[in-house]
């Protein structure tokens, strides 16, 4: 298939015009920089009843959840919709240079608000390469998590009704992981509970142990999982209708 | 290309008494005989059995030297030709294609053989007609000199076979030699240019020149008396009497010949000619040296190429009876077409 | 003689039907070529197969001299494909929508200015796409598709829902690109647009071709027997079949001086499409 890097940056430049316009997506990757704006003003003072971390730590997950995955399954669920995706078809555009267009978008947007909140919840500068690391991984899952949404779903309001399943593995059972210790036990299993404990140790100051093993295979492997998940869907269905 | 003299082989219970032919580059010949004998003769061509007497040569080679030589040149598709029914078409093709390291593409031997938008399709969920051409399109991909086929029309549809005879007739053209069998002697006449029969006795060339034409069928204005005609066929020990209008069509083989009823073969002593003298005023039509047909029945005439011709009947197995080229002008006098 | 676009023993079947049995059609570099036909006789299916967006299940698709599987990317940098609702981003403004294909075909903006001219919306280039009104619409997508100058223009009946004001901006602009060069092919259901535009057309019915010709000719070919006569003094015209009877009273006619004209009727080609088919469009 061909891939060209003019045109990659053609539909991505396409993609950052057009996401600027769409409230939908808008508003739900703002979201999570609201809430950490407002978590910090109303807690932000008594740093001992909830820590900064926590904060953070929650606003992370709604982004990585609900963003990553949900925008670029609406992004691409929409282009099927409105049939622009047939006409991009028609001009050239592969499938892996569509894709990797919606891609792009997704990661830098998800990445930045990571950073914005980072900063607005005061965490510390010297920890934020390790931060960037570690969300990277978990990032890279939910994107392609949301591809395969976009791929399986005809129009972008089925994308909510299959997506809702993904929201509540990925954010809800890490977060109520703490109060159940059922839900701790699935939730050990997640990508983003486990990046949660590795952020938890860094945000401390301490350094990677082989007790942290576990927890970096489990994201590894959620990679691979969804890797294989996105190339069986792609080779079934495409995003062709 | 391939030279056939003399060749003796007995197996098992097919054997091969005589057989003698040569077939230059870019030529078909049809053999008539069952499957299993041409399965043999097969063996023999591919250098995995000696033959007891005689001599096999391709291009000047025995077998075995030709296949050590030139190998993955012959193309074969025997009448079972299992295919990987889990991959797609495009997926079975596509292997063969880097397997063959072929300088063809693939799509257009699709195209040419209306495969090309079943590519996604998988081979379990095809009809057998277009399994078939899935076969011939593996084989086609090798770009072959010498192909055997057996049974190449056997039980295809309308268009798949024509889609088959025409392939192989492009092949031709390119320089493949072909070597075709069948069962049935219509299949046999209407693929190749030569046709040889193969049996017990040995090995005849089934004759498909024109017989002449003086005295034959002629205005008889006072020969119209209309008699109680049945034609007999025997059964075991019983005598059948059919009514001319069941019949769809007469083949016959070295004096002897069938009559075909509803589908099914009834042998009946009487000669093709007399079969032909009886049945004039019925509108039986001799189409062939070796057929008489019943031209009620026919459906539609086709043109499979310059020589050969067929007439298609609407009996139950939708017959394709061989037409002579030299017929085809006397056909159309008396269809008035 | 090559032919820019060569449909030869072209048979498409789904599932339940066969939608396409036996095309056969042949257009040359230069023309307008209309498909003419009822909804359902197979014109879209034609136009996905011409695109490649669907394969034969049986015969020979070629544009530009070569089977359209073979070289999809060269394809689509020598056509244009105008659909139905064929994707504008509503959210993006007119510069934006044609900003993004020029870019994937590697056109400078110079060109967006001299489209946008041709096509009459240079004063709405930054109104978002949503804004725009339906024939807007309509110029936007075909600026899109003639944007990197195709030789080739496909379009699915380009002015189905458009009101005849509209639908005569859109036919000047393609006779305009006509003029300068690119082959058109449109399928319609249209008469007189197909009347007015195309060098020849093809009716299609049922997924058969019925008949192909040039207006002129199968109007010629099939001339019916009717005759139109205008008697002087009240100028109305009366409608006759050509007949001994008819023979007389025109004889009458012409002996009393009341004759004004008599002239054969040439039918439509709505008409011709009615005899041929007993359908109409």
């Amino acid at each position: 298939m061909s891939f060209s890097i003019k045109r990659v940056r053609a539909l991505t430049i396409k993609e950052f015009k057009s996401f600027t316009k769409n409230s939908n997506v808008l508003l739900m990757s703002l979201l999570p920089i609201l809430f950490s704006i407002l978590y910090t003003y109303i807690y932000g003072g008594k740093a001992e009843d909830v820590p900064k971390t926590d904060i953070f730590m929650l606003c992370l997950n709604m982004n990585l959840s609900m963003v990553a995955s949900f925008v670029i399954g609406m992004l691409i669920a929409e282009e099927k919709e409105k049939n622009t995706l047939r006409t991009l078809l028609l001009s050239g555009v592969s499938s892996m240079e569509f894709l990797t267009g919606k891609v792009t978008v997704t990661l830098l947007i998800t990445v930045i608000t990571n950073i914005i909140m980072f900063f607005i919840t005061g965490m510390e500068t010297q920890y934020l390469g390790w931060f960037l690391f570690f969300s990277l991984l978990v990032i890279i899952s939910m994107i392609i998590i949301g591809a395969i949404i976009g791929m399986i779903s005809p129009s972008q309001m089925s994308t909510g009704v299959i997506g809702l399943p993904v929201i509540m593995l990925f954010l809800l059972i890490p977060m109520l992981a703490e109060y159940n210790d059922n839900l701790k036990k699935v939730a050990k299993f997640t990508p983003n509970y486990n990046m949660n404990l590795l952020l938890k140790q860094t945000f401390k100051g301490e350094a990677l142990s082989s007790a942290d093993l576990p927890a970096l295979a489990t994201i590894a492997v959620w990679i691979v999982l969804t890797a294989i998940l996105f190339a069986f869907t792609y080779s079934k269905i495409g995003i062709d209708k | 290309m391939l030279t056939i003299k003399d060749l003796y082989k007995d197996k098992m219970n097919q054997s091969l008494k005589g057989l003698t032919f040569q077939a230059e580059k870019g030529s078909s010949i049809s053999l008539e005989c069952s499957n299993e004998t041409s399965a043999l003769l097969a063996d023999i061509i591919l250098g995995k059995e000696l033959p007891a007497r005689g001599e096999v040569l391709i291009d000047s080679l025995t077998p075995k030297d030709y296949c050590r030589r030139h190998p993955g040149t012959i193309g074969v598709i025997f009448k079972e030709d299992p295919l990987y029914e889990k991959m797609t078409v495009e997926g079975y093709l596509s292997f063969f294609y880097k397997l063959f390291n072929s300088d063809m593409d693939y799509r257009d031997v699709m195209q040419k053989l209306a495969l090309l938008d079943l590519g996604t399709v998988m081979i379990k969920n095809l009809s057998y007609s277009q399994k078939r051409r899935i076969s011939l399109a593996r084989e086609i991909l090798k770009n072959p000199v010498l192909f055997i086929f057996q049974e190449p029309i056997l039980n295809m549809d309308r268009d798949g076979a024509r889609l088959i005879i025409e392939s192989i007739k492009e092949l031709c053209t390119k320089g493949t030699t072909f070597l075709l069998t069948s069962l049935h002697l219509k299949d046999a006449i209407l693929v190749g240019d030569k046709a040889y029969r193969l049996d017990e006795d040995g090995c005849v060339e089934i004759n498909n020149n024109e017989l002449p034409i003086s005295g034959r069928i002629t205005a008889d204005e006072d020969k119209k008396t209309y008699t109680i005609e049945k034609i007999p066929a025997k059964i075991e020990d019983k005598i059948l009497l059919f009514d001319p209008m069941e019949i769809d069509y007469i083949e016959s083989e070295d004096g002897f010949s069938c009559l075909f009823v509803r589908g099914e073969k009834f042998p009946s002593s009487l000669s093709m000619t007399e079969l032909e003298e009886r049945l004039k005023y019925f509108g039986f039509f001799r189409s062939h040296r070796s057929y008489l047909v019943n031209l009620q029945r026919v459906r539609e005439v086709i043109t499979w190429s310059r020589n050969s011709y067929s007439l298609n009947l609407d009996d139950k197995p939708r017959s394709s009876i061989p037409l002579s080229k030299g017929r085809l002008e006397e056909l159309k006098d008396i269809l008035k077409l | 003689m090559s032919y820019i676009i060569d449909l030869e023993n072209v048979q498409k079947n789904f599932q339940k039907k066969t939608a396409l049995k036996n095309l056969n059609a042949k257009v040359a570099e230069g023309e307008i070529f209309g498909f003419l036909g009822p909804s359902g006789a197979g014109k879209t299916t034609t136009i996905k197969l011409l695109t490649s967006q669907l394969l034969p299940s049986a015969g020979s698709v070629k544009v530009f001299g070569k089977e359209v599987y073979s070289n999809k990317k060269s394809l689509y940098q020598q056509i244009g494909v105008l659909s139905d609702n064929s994707g504008l981003y509503d959210r993006l403004s007119v510069w934006d929508n044609l900003a993004l294909y020029a870019r994937l075909f590697e056109i400078p903006d110079s060109r967006i200015t001299e489209i946008l001219d041709k096509v009459g919306l240079t004063e709405s280039q930054k109104t978002e796409a949503r804004k725009l009104s339906k024939g807007m619409k309509q110029r936007l997508m075909l600026a899109r598709a003639v944007l990197h100058r195709p030789r080739l223009l496909f379009l699915d009946e380009p002015t189905a829902a458009l009101d005849p004001g509209t639908a005569l901006e859109i036919h000047k602009l393609l006779l305009k690109l006509n003029k300068e060069g690119t082959t058109i092919f449109l399928t319609t259901h249209n008469m007189e647009e197909a009347d007015k535009l195309c060098h020849r057309v093809a009716f299609l019915n049922d997924g058969e071709i019925v008949e192909t010709g040039n207006s002129a000719e199968l109007k010629l070919k099939y001339i019916t027997d009717d005759i139109t006569v205008i008697l002087k003094g009240n100028n109305e015209k009366i409608h006759l079949k050509n007949s001994p009877e008819t023979g007389r009273k025109l004889m009458d006619w012409m002996n009393n001086g009341s004759l004004l004209s008599v002239h054969t009727m040439e039918p439509s080609l709505e008409k011709i499409f009615l005899m041929l088919t007993g359908r109409e469009l």
